[in-house]
């Protein structure tokens, strides 16, 4: 059965009698849990080791929950567990979660450690509400109580691209859409993953440019000097990182150092864009310490929908506490993850391990934080209805370009002005 | 394509530069004290991260740095040498070899205690400047640093070569009985060899914190790299140390570009293994 719910709909008065009549219900003997008015998540995160950055964004969504919860009816009293960037770790802290009696569990950051609590919680029949982690064999393995609010690898690149196609068919007179493009990836499982879903996936979708270099690089390469080198010696009009933070930052380094697209001959195409179809780094807040030199740059990705009045209220909520945070997808998605555990808890009626798990199963949750449509699994789990945002870096933060109905900025940028363009302030 | 030939060239020369300066270090610790420093690469990370913290705290220029923090290094392997090493030297070799490798997992893990895991590097004024050589298009600040290397390394051939102490040094590796016989405080020696190494080290850190980003966790790589570059150049050769540096950083920039990038390491790991087979001396050492 489902339900739906608007969530200004419920005044806390309602939810308070619902808050009782719910604990009232929980004193079932088969549930595991010790039957208490607030249900008990625990949150895995890599708050240190090498995914810290990102596990330290996705914790300030904790810091705001509270708040962000009571607003709209609902409560959570969470168990928050570092991971250390280790799928052992990870795994060791999920069995100590468990044990420690907590009703669902809501974690975590990257694919290699998320796969392993979804293994341990399948195990023990605790539902898992996944926040950020988009290896598509984490769906695919018949889990019953593994639940992924997130795209999956081939839906982040669908998604992408079609965005890509957005924008290029909105290009107004004299703007021409670029003709050659170079693809350069990070050779880790992530990065070759894009790279495979983009050489399937573009000949289908009509794009103008044809892919004519694809150049792959170590995610702990010390310098990207001979890659942009070799990228900038195709002379592509369209440049596609597929990148993480550190490497975003070297990469436009090197750009500005060998002048990209600044040194070209009257035949070759001009640098129009630089637009990754998918990939964390040219978004977040560490990369705008490149100053002048980071604006102007796309990113195709999941986001939060700044016109959802959820999304408002927490972004209220985070620079609040905040203030020199930036709200990003890592906190939206992690938050928005324990807004769905949290509801699902109270939509049960029961800490009951099952029947959290059925809840979850049928959830129809019309407002979300993040770009999409209703909150809602599939039968494998996976969340449906998700859409991407095409974010362009504008005056030192990523705004909105795409969808037109959620565009932040009042109008983008293109083509990308030249490194030492007076432009570029 | 000449102007991108005549980039790559100049780009890994440079580059090319400091590795050999870091090998170099690696050279003359082994060379004399006959020992091999497992914990080169996290030394260099622990200048790197000096560099940094001079640079956030005093806005003190790397390059003008480099002096002072080659003066920290050569402390610290002084002291190294001194307090640990020395103790060790009747010691079979896998225990010396066991004992720099936990100073190197000790040196990485407290670096990622102190300043964490994220990469780091210094931003200039001209860290993204770019000057122009017949059309060809080569980073300032390797420029710069290729210079220091070459001033450093002629400094340190000049000091064995001319000064009393380095020709103490040169006597003690040559025939440490020999050196005994004369009454060489041999332990002093090797105390200053490794200070000398470490130093060489501290400007290699400090020219790389405005030409990489760096993290503890790549200091593995960049002992891994020092040996290799010791190797092809030949075991204990100073001036092979050097060339082989230029070498490597030529063979990676040229390979990266011309194939793929990412199959940079495995050129240099490829002319490692030619060389072990078939002139295992290194490509300018004269005999085995």
């Amino acid at each position: 059965m489902g339900y739906s719910m608007s969530l200004f709909s419920v005044t806390r008065r309602q939810f308070t009698i619902g808050s009782v009549a719910a604990a009232t219900a929980v004193s079932s003997p088969i549930s595991f849990a010790t039957p208490t008015k607030t249900v008990k998540i625990g949150v895995l995160l890599p708050i240190s080791g090498v995914l810290a950055q990102m596990g330290i964004a996705c914790a300030t969504a904790i810091g705001i929950l509270e708040d962000f919860l009571h607003d709209i009816g609902l409560s959570a009293e969470i168990h928050l567990e570092d991971t250390e960037s280790s799928v052992d770790v990870s795994r060791a802290k999920t069995e100590k979660l468990i044990a420690s009696g907590v009703n669902m569990v809501v974690g975590t950051f990257g694919s290699s450690d998320t796969a392993a609590i979804a293994q341990v919680c399948e195990q023990k029949q605790m539902p898992l509400v996944i926040n950020l982690a988009a290896a598509p064999q984490i769906t695919e393995q018949g889990y019953k109580y593994v639940f992924r609010n997130f795209q999956t690898g081939p839906m982040l690149v669908e998604n992408g691209l079609s965005l890509m196609g957005d924008l290029f068919k909105s290009l107004k007179k004299g703007q021409e859409p670029p003709k050659r493009a170079v693809l350069m990836h990070v050779n880790d499982n992530y990065g070759e993953a894009m790279r495979k879903g983009i050489s399937e996936l573009l000949p289908k979708m009509n794009l103008p440019f044809e892919v004519v270099g694809t150049i792959s690089y170590d995610p702990a390469a010390k310098s990207l000097s001979t890659e942009v080198k070799k990228m900038e010696s195709y002379k592509p009009g369209l440049i596609m990182p597929v990148c993480r933070l550190n490497d975003a930052i070297m990469m436009v380094r090197e750009m500005v150092k060998q002048r990209v697209g600044q040194r070209r001959g009257k035949n070759d195409e001009p640098l129009q864009a630089i637009i990754s179809p998918g990939s964390p780094g040219m978004y977040e807040q560490q990369f705008y310490k490149l100053g002048k030199y980071s604006e102007y740059l796309i990113t195709n990705t999941a986001w939060y929908n700044p016109k959802s009045k959820l999304t408002q209220r927490a972004k209220l909520l985070h620079q609040a506490k905040y203030p020199d945070k930036q709200f990003d997808m890592n906190v939206a998605f992690t938050l928005e993850a324990i807004y769905i555990a949290a509801y699902a808890a109270k939509a049960a009626g029961s800490f009951d391990r099952e029947s959290i798990r059925e809840s979850l199963s049928n959830i129809n949750l019309n407002e979300r934080i993040t770009l999409g449509g209703p909150i809602s699994f599939d039968s494998k789990g996976q969340g449906i209805g998700m859409k991407s945002a095409s974010l362009q870096n504008l005056q030192r933060r990523p705004q909105v370009i795409f969808p037109t109905e959620c565009r932040e900025a009042t109008c983008f940028k293109y083509p990308i002005p030249a490194w030492n363009s007076p432009e570029r302030v | 394509m000449l102007q991108t030939c005549i980039s790559l060239g100049m780009s890994g020369m440079f580059m090319g530069l400091v590795y050999g300066l870091m090998a170099l270090g690696l050279s003359v610790i082994f060379g004399v004290v006959k020992v091999v420093n497992f914990a080169h690469g996290e030394l260099m990370i622990l200048a790197v991260y000096l560099v940094i913290t001079l640079n956030s705290l005093l806005g003190v220029d790397p390059i003008i740095a480099s002096p002072f923090i080659a003066l920290i290094l050569f402390g610290i392997g002084y002291a190294l040498q001194r307090g640990l090493i020395n103790k060790l030297l009747t010691r079979p070799e896998h225990v010396q070899f066991i004992v720099l490798a936990a100073v190197a997992l000790i040196l990485i893990n407290a670096q990622l205690m102190v300043f964490g895991p994220d990469a780091q590097s210094v931003m200039l004024d001209y860290s993204l400047d770019s000057l122009e050589f017949a059309g060809a298009l080569v980073d300032t600040v390797k420029v710069y640093s290729g210079a220091v290397a070459v001033v450093t390394s002629v400094l340190l051939f000049l000091f064995f070569k001319r000064t009393y102490i380095g020709k103490a040094i040169r006597a003690a590796a040559d025939n440490h009985l020999g050196a005994l016989v004369v009454g060489l405080n041999y332990k002093k020696l090797y105390a200053l060899t490794f200070g000398l190494g470490a130093a060489c080290v501290g400007i290699a850190g400090s020219l790389m914190s405005i030409m990489i980003d760096v993290t503890p966790q790549l200091a593995p790589q960049l002992t891994l790299l020092g040996f290799v570059i010791v190797i092809i150049g030949g075991l204990g050769s100073l001036s092979g140390a050097l060339y082989a540096g230029i070498f490597i950083g030529l063979v990676e920039e040229f390979a990266g570009f011309f194939f793929q990038p990412s199959l940079k390491s495995l050129f240099s790991f490829g002319i490692l293994i030619m060389v072990l087979l078939f002139r295992p001396q290194g490509l300018l050492s004269k005999g085995t």
